[in-house]
């Protein structure tokens, strides 16, 4: 899965946000993701890898933080069905 | 204080027929029915009734899709109303309108979504719901969305009171303005009904309409010897109401003034409606309103074509307008666009503000043959126009026994 495409392209469909901006230092709050459209990410990645992130996992920050934490949870699951 | 007078200076709405307010309000005169048959695919058993559904219905030229990936559709046909209705009023989109706020009526919210949800889970084999299930679910979503979109920041209420609940929404945004505690509501309502569930539980209690495709547009035949019973719709509606020097101050064109609004409760039964609590709200909204029962032009009546409602709704009239009762015109719109349940209350006060403003009465359509319980008030099968009408009432009374009346005076000056 390639998870920064994801995050751009639930941001364009979502926020109409230019995908350029979507790097991995960028803050979540700078691109405009707040609390609420966080979950709606987790969800989507949940969705797309099957797995459920446990909800004391630290709040990411930048799209790198959300990035690391989608690697830790996604591939363990993939790692598991291997 | 003085209580302050309130004008309409906007109206709204999402019309079963496609096409503009006026254009509505024009098909309404003309008896045309909205109402067409609606069968679905649901397994086992799709359903097959007559229904009014708002099928050009295209809200994403009005609200911007990252927004409307958050509503559910009874939000979604909200938003389009109330936007349109504070557009038609002039009033300029601001972030903030500290003294505007929002009242709304919806008897069942996002049932949709939690319709879809049930099937996701039970059904599909799903385990989780999106966050934005929450959200889309709520009662005032389409409230708060409203107050989001024009920066509302007086009030954000919703009432579900059945059939009465956009009626109520109105008649509670009157009392604020008129008792100085905002300047602009923006009040009406939406519903979305034709859920599966939803049909289903109507189709229980005996009161929908049948109807197959020949014949579905006459299927709501209010105060007819043989009706069936109601016709489920989608819809929604808004009225912008003002204070009457704001308005003035502004240079706003004022459409009516709303002058009273009666409320009661029957407190005697879950579903049977009852006269005496009919009478009593009728008789608020007329002291209110300052008018004896003579100044009544018009009454847009409930009239749901239910054996029981109609018949009811006649008495109370009877009791309140006495020997005025036979000269009163009373028209049941719903013939034409169905009953759209919380909507309801604000699509037949839009109609009754539009008969003031044009001096033109719509007709109950499809009355051919008058059932005698429903007799001795003058009903309207054909529009009248140029009747010099200055005053009007818009009835919704609502399982519960809850009863809403609001009234209406054509726009004057002094």
């Amino acid at each position: 899965m390639d998870s920064i495409q994801l995050i751009r392209d639930f941001l364009t469909e979502r926020t109409q946000t230019d995908p350029n901006r979507v790097t991995p230092e960028a803050r979540l709050d700078a691109l405009g993701i707040d609390s609420f459209t966080l979950l709606e990410l987790i969800f989507e990645f949940e969705e797309r890898c099957g797995v459920s992130i446990p909800t004391d996992t630290q709040t990411p920050d930048t799209v790198q933080d959300l990035l690391d934490m989608v690697e830790r949870f996604c591939n363990r699951t993939e790692s598991r069905a291997r | 204080m003085m209580p302050r007078r309130v004008a309409i200076t906007g109206l709204g709405m999402v019309s079963p027929f496609g096409g503009s307010t006026q254009d509505f309000f024009q098909r309404m005169l003309a008896g045309e029915s909205a109402v067409t048959h609606y069968e679905t695919d649901d397994k086992p058993h799709g359903l097959s009734l007559p229904a009014v559904r708002c099928t050009q219905f295209e809200p994403t030229d009005r609200i911007p899709r990252p927004v409307l990936g958050t509503m559910d559709r009874f939000a979604q046909l909200g938003m389009v109303a109330a936007l349109e209705a504070w557009d038609h009023a002039g009033l300029a989109r601001s972030a903030d309108n500290p003294a505007a706020g929002v009242a709304w009526g919806t008897a069942l919210g996002g049932t949709l979504v939690f319709e879809k949800s049930y099937r996701d889970l039970w059904l599909n084999g799903q385990e989780r719901l999106p966050p934005t299930a929450v959200i889309k679910g709520m009662n005032n979503a389409a409230s708060a969305h409203i107050g989001i979109a024009l920066g509302l920041g007086n009030s954000c209420l919703t009432y579900t009171v059945a059939c009465a609940s956009a009626a109520v929404a109105i008649g509670e945004a009157f009392h604020r303005i008129r008792h100085g505690d905002a300047d602009i509501m923006l009040a009406g309502g939406s519903d979305a009904p034709l859920a599966y569930g939803v049909v289903r539980a109507w189709e229980a209690m005996r009161v929908l309409a049948p109807g197959d495709v020949e014949t579905a547009y006459r299927a709501c035949r209010p105060f007819h010897a043989e009706r069936r019973g109601l016709v489920l719709a989608e819809g929604a509606a808004a009225l912008v109401l003002e204070d009457w020097d704001h308005a003035m101050a502004r240079g706003a064109a004022i459409l009516a003034e709303m002058v009273g609004y009666g409320a009661s409760c029957d407190h005697t039964h879950l579903v049977r409606p009852e006269e005496h609590g009919q009478v009593r709200a009728l008789r608020q909204a007329l002291d209110q309103a300052g008018f004896a029962p003579e100044a009544i032009g018009y009454v847009n009546a409930h009239g749901t074509a239910t054996r029981e409602g109609d018949p009811t709704e006649i008495r109370a009239l009877k009791t309140v307008f006495g020997a005025q009762a036979e000269h009163l015109a009373v028209s049941a719109t719903k013939s034409m666009h169905g009953h759209a349940m919380g909507a309801t209350g604000a699509i037949e006060a839009l109609i009754t503000v539009l008969a003031l403003q044009q001096d033109a009465i719509p007709p109950t359509a499809h009355l051919g043959i008058i059932d005698p319980l429903c007799a001795g008030v003058r009903h309207i099968t054909h529009a009248q126009r140029g009747t010099g009408l200055s005053a009007a009432l818009c009835s919704a009374f609502a399982f519960g026994g809850s009863n809403a009346v609001l009234a209406f005076k054509a726009f004057n000056p002094v």
